[in-house]
């Protein structure tokens, strides 16, 4: 009997993976343990291996297409076996969007296009669903169509509606809009039910948005669908967009210590193969720090405050053209080498693709540097489900006042991003002088 | 605790209403001279002289009788020598046996026990092999057990016995050999007909079967707790009137049944189970119901054909995976 192949899920946040490759065409011999084809997830890209022998008699996700995970992809059977009817073949998840993209792409620039639930499915599709998984969904007051379905054939089995984080109640009209103009309800910030006018009002589409969208058609080139590392990107930081109610603290810190502390370190540090940057002092200075303010080492869920025992210290770093956020574990307890060793580990891996989930996940709180760009102050967005996120800016000579002097010093500007509803600006701005304080004397760490 | 067979369990019962009651009395084939063909009543032809019949070939005179003899005041034990052989007294069963007590105001009763090996034991061919249950819990007026193990064999055995009303008792021929746990003779809890037992605690998914049916359920549940599934196993032992209660109760927890049985499945009683559960609890299901019985065909001769017709516990394991 022909046996399904199926679009693994590898790691518990993986929903749906895109076929990048496969390595064989329809009608190959395989045998078990053959990279069969290679899948790309929100982060990384994986081979996958043949789980038996037998021959590719079908593929049904073609290459460059997406499916959720546990959907049928292809088929293995003997030579010119009959496959059993292409029910349960996996729908590529853009089915609906070649409908959808037209009429959202001129009033779309402002409204990040984040993957829900509901775009798994065209739209008024019957709902594969449990009728247990109903009945949870009707009392808790979900709308059962926009719940993802982990069960067989994509069925939407209770763990699925147990697991469901709500957005608001919406509308049917408004449903059906936001699907069209690819408004995400779940993450409006509306009191109640959701209506027509707050979608409309989320994609920046006014009474005129019509004649506008006539007149910007003709400027468009033709949408492209971005890849999957774009919209893990897109989704997480609307999502932390609408989550954390944030306030971004700026303050300018001394750094000729800092500055004199690498120059005293680099060289030697060189003969062991380590390269120091100003990045892995930050690093070890901030996670000093957060010991001390384990509120802010921290994630918030539910009315819940969770503190974590150890800083897990993610650096954003830029690969291609999106960007990936890997964390060195314990970082409070590793000194400068080590720090400076794992990070670039991290970040040698990160460009080479060689990232292991793990590394990316279980971070507690991120910094992110721009300073190489001549940036002085920005507004970081934090990384969820952390609590803050710490921008380092440019370091510029600057005329200073010291003991009723001008002279001349070099400052950089750090910019504390935090979550409002645990750190209040108070204790964000005592954080902030904590870790100028130590930048600016290093022997601090000492103690 | 004493182990013993399932047969020498049946033999228990029997000895012990028979010396309590002296009308109750057994007929059948080669039930005194023989023993059972199966030798379920070795040894109570001497035990209990005269009240162990055997009777000429004749299946319409032996329910036949054995209805009259209860009408007049006797607790007869017929026995129907294979199960396969049942239609030929069906008159007899749906509508004397099952009838009379309704037909008279409830002025007689039929306190008969019809006692029926079923199952396939290895080459007896599709006309000695079969599992006919399914048909009798359609008929209003008969109750029908269907025991797994010696213990409740025995103790179902005298339930049914004990029965002001005609009771069908499936035993299975493979299950005769088994040994089980009995308790000594005194220390038994006695048997209601009409409650199903849960034999295991589990939570992820219930497995519903009787008879030799439970030894796929049991093994399933053993082979599933390895990878972490908990199943909960129900023992029906009557199959009518069936213990619906404690079936649904257990769906609602677990969310997923799986029914079992070695007879046919199309048709087969786990149709019932599978049916009722879809009526009164389907709200509850997170799954497909997966059922299992033999496929639609009769009992092969052939050793290696007969072993394709029958379930084993991986075809349940298989299914139930699938459930999550």
């Amino acid at each position: 009997m022909a046996t399904e192949v199926l679009m693994p899920k590898l790691g518990l946040t993986m929903t749906e993976g895109t076929i990048e490759e496969w390595k064989f065409k329809e009608g190959d011999a395989v045998k078990k343990g053959d990279i069969l084809f290679s899948v790309a997830t929100d982060k990384l890209t994986n081979d996958v291996e043949c789980e038996e022998d037998g021959t590719l008699l079908k593929i049904l996700l073609p290459e460059g297409e997406t499916a959720p995970c546990k959907s049928v992809i292809g088929w293995i059977g003997q030579p010119g076996e009959a496959i059993p009817g292409g029910d349960g073949a996996a729908a590529p998840v853009a089915a609906a969007a070649p409908a959808a993209a037209p009429a959202a792409a001129p009033a779309a620039a402002p409204v990040a296009a984040a993957p829900t639930a509901h775009a798994d499915r065209p739209a008024g599709a019957y709902v594969l669903a449990t009728p247990f998984a109903k009945k949870l969904a009707k009392e808790k007051g979900y709308d059962i169509s926009l719940i993802p379905g982990t069960g067989p054939n994509g069925t939407v089995v209770a763990k699925d509606v147990e697991s469901f984080v709500a957005g608001p109640k919406t509308s049917p009209m408004a449903a059906k809009l936001a699907a069209e103009l690819g408004v995400d309800v779940s993450k409006l910030d509306v009191n109640g039910r959701v209506m027509k006018a707050d979608v409309l009002a989320a994609a920046g589409v006014g009474a005129a948005a019509p004649a506008a969208e006539a007149a910007a058609e003709s400027n468009d080139e033709k949408p492209v669908k971005v890849n999957p590392l774009r919209r893990s990107i897109a989704a997480n930081m609307t999502n932390s967009w609408h989550t954390s109610p944030r306030v971004t603290y700026t303050r300018p810190v001394e750094a000729t210590a800092m500055k004199e502390l690498r120059a005293k370190l680099k060289d030697g540090l060189k003969e062991q193969g380590i390269k120091l940057t100003y990045n892995h002092i930050l690093m070890k200075v901030v996670a000093k720090a957060l010991t001390e303010f384990p509120d802010i080492n921290a994630s918030f869920a539910d009315n819940m405050l969770t503190r974590h025992k150890h800083v897990n210290m993610g650096l954003a770093v830029a690969k291609g053209d999106g960007l990936i956020v890997p964390n060195v574990k314990n970082c409070e307890e590793k000194s400068l080498a080590q720090i400076a060793k794992e990070t670039e580990a991290l970040i040698e891996a990160t460009r080479n693709g060689k990232l292991g989930m793990e590394d990316m996940t279980g971070g507690t709180f991120t910094i992110s540097s721009l300073g190489p760009y001549g940036i002085t102050s920005f507004s970081p967005i934090i990384n969820q489900p952390e609590l803050a996120i710490l921008g380092v800016c440019d370091m510029v000579d600057t005329p200073v006042v010291r003991n009723g002097e001008i002279v001349i010093r070099t400052m950089m500007n750090l910019s504390l991003t935090a979550d409002h509803r645990v750190i209040d600006g108070v204790m964000a701005s005592k954080f902030l002088k904590k870790v100028a304080e130590l930048l600016e004397n290093p022997y601090m760490l000492l103690v | 605790m004493r182990k013993i067979t399932f047969s020498q369990a049946t033999q228990e019962a029997m000895a012990e209403t028979m010396a309590k009651d002296p009308t109750v009395f057994a007929m059948g084939e080669d039930l005194a001279r023989q023993g059972g063909i199966f030798g379920q009543f070795k040894g109570l032809p001497q035990q209990f002289p005269g009240r162990i019949i055997d009777t000429p070939i004749s299946e319409t005179f032996i329910i036949g009788g054995g209805v009259g003899a209860a009408l007049a005041g006797a607790r007869p034990v017929v026995d129907m020598h294979f199960a396969d052989f049942i239609g030929v007294p069906m008159d007899e069963i749906f509508n004397q046996m099952a009838k009379v007590r309704y037909m008279f105001g409830g002025q007689a009763k039929v306190p008969l026990c019809l006692r029926a090996p079923d199952g396939s034991a290895g080459g007896g061919a599709a006309q000695h092999s079969q599992c006919v249950e399914a048909w009798f819990p359609h008929i209003p007026g008969i109750k029908v057990v269907a025991p797994s193990n010696p213990y409740d064999a025995k103790m179902v055995l005298i339930a049914a016995i004990e029965s002001d009303d005609p009771v069908l008792y499936f035993e299975n021929k493979i299950l005769y050999k088994e040994k089980g746990e009995v308790p000594e003779i005194g220390d038994e809890e006695p048997y209601t007909i009409g409650k199903a037992r849960v034999e295991r605690e589990g939570k992820d998914v219930t497995i519903v079967s009787y008879s030799i049916g439970m030894k796929n359920a049991r093994g399933a549940a053993d082979l599933l707790a390895k990878d972490g599934i908990e199943a909960e196993v129900i023992d029906l032992i009557t199959l009518s009137p069936w213990d619906k209660e404690t079936v649904l109760n257990s769906v609602k927890k677990t969310h997923r049944l799986c029914v079992v049985h070695e007879a046919v499945k199309q048709g087969g009683f786990g149709a019932e189970i599978s049916a009722t559960v879809a009526e009164e609890a389907m709200e509850y299901l997170d799954a497909p119901i997966l059922r299992y019985g033999a496929p639609f065909c009769p009992i092969p001769f052939a050793p290696t054909l007969e072993k394709m017709v029958k379930v084993v516990p991986e075809d349940l394991v298989k299914g139930i995976k699938g459930m999550f």
